[in-house]
């Protein structure tokens, strides 16, 4: 679904579409995110996929 | 070193071109990779720093001879060039900052890390579309220019002791380019080599995590 809607129109922005969500698509922050140590992103990424896999189970269980 | 004074139209001019390859900077090395067809004048031009107008004013061709001989016996070694793996310990810039090496390999903080691991997939990528059917792993040998970009990401904090900032790293490859390539080339190698793990993950993070 996310490649019929033309997701991968982003893949020219490579590492910015990572910087630009964790900084919430605040730009003042891209800054401070691209100085913070890469395990902690790394550490981070994880846990956002974490919890979006978790809210998916959870809907999906409240729809039952 | 090989250094001569040639007698030109204008008075003398002093010529000095590196004999080993120890002594060429890898911005030497990066001009002269670019540019396949060289002659020797322009050979001779890249490793003194001497513009071929300038060259061109000694007054025996017959002067560049010795250094002709010298740019043939570096071509050699050239050929050679990515086959050494020995890390340097540390490294030295033009400013006189030092920076350790060997018990710092990880390409730090983020931003250096997304650029470089950037740089490097996009070297292999544009291999593997020029090489389709080779065996990558024989053939692959970065690009000086990526190498260069690679080690300004890896060393602009560092050797700079500013925060990290992608253009001002980007210009960062001036400094780069002066060092030696025999000990830039190894660390850029060993990036290349461990790609995608360009960080070394501290265990007490992912202890933490564990637990």
């Amino acid at each position: 679904m996310e490649r019929k809607a033309g997701i991968q129109s982003f893949e020219k922005f490579k590492y910015i579409n990572t910087i630009n969500s964790l900084a919430g698509g605040d730009i003042t922050k891209w800054g401070e995110i691209l100085n913070i140590p890469y395990e902690r992103i790394l550490t981070k990424l994880l846990l956002n996929k974490t919890e979006a896999e978790y809210q998916k189970r959870y809907s999906e269980l409240l729809e039952k | 070193m090989i250094e001569k004074k040639l007698k030109t139209t204008f008075g003398n001019l002093r010529v000095k071109i590196p004999a080993i390859l120890n002594e060429v900077s890898l911005g030497q090395m990066m001009e002269l990779q670019a540019n396949p067809d060289l002659n020797d004048l322009e050979a001779i031009s890249i490793l003194s720093g001497i513009p071929v107008t300038e060259l061109k004013n000694v007054n025996n061709i017959n002067d560049f001879q010795a250094f002709g001989d010298h740019v043939l016996s570096l071509s050699h070694q050239i050929k050679h060039l990515y086959n050494s793996d020995a890390i340097p310990a540390k490294v030295t810039f033009q400013s006189g900052k030092t920076v350790k090496v060997m018990h710092n390999l990880s390409v730090e903080p983020a931003g250096a890390f997304m650029a470089a691991r950037d740089i490097i997939a996009d070297e292999i990528n544009e291999h593997v579309k020029q090489h389709a059917g080779d065996d990558r792993e024989v053939h692959f040998n970065p690009s000086l220019k990526a190498c260069c970009q690679v080690l300004a990401h890896y060393f602009f904090c560092r050797a700079t002791g500013k925060k990290y900032n992608e253009y001002e790293a980007e210009e960062f490859c001036n400094e780069v380019k002066k060092l030696m390539v025999t000990e830039a080339l190894p660390i850029a190698k060993h990036f290349f080599s461990c790609y995608p793990s360009l960080s070394k993950p501290k265990t007490n993070c992912w202890h933490r995590f564990r637990r």
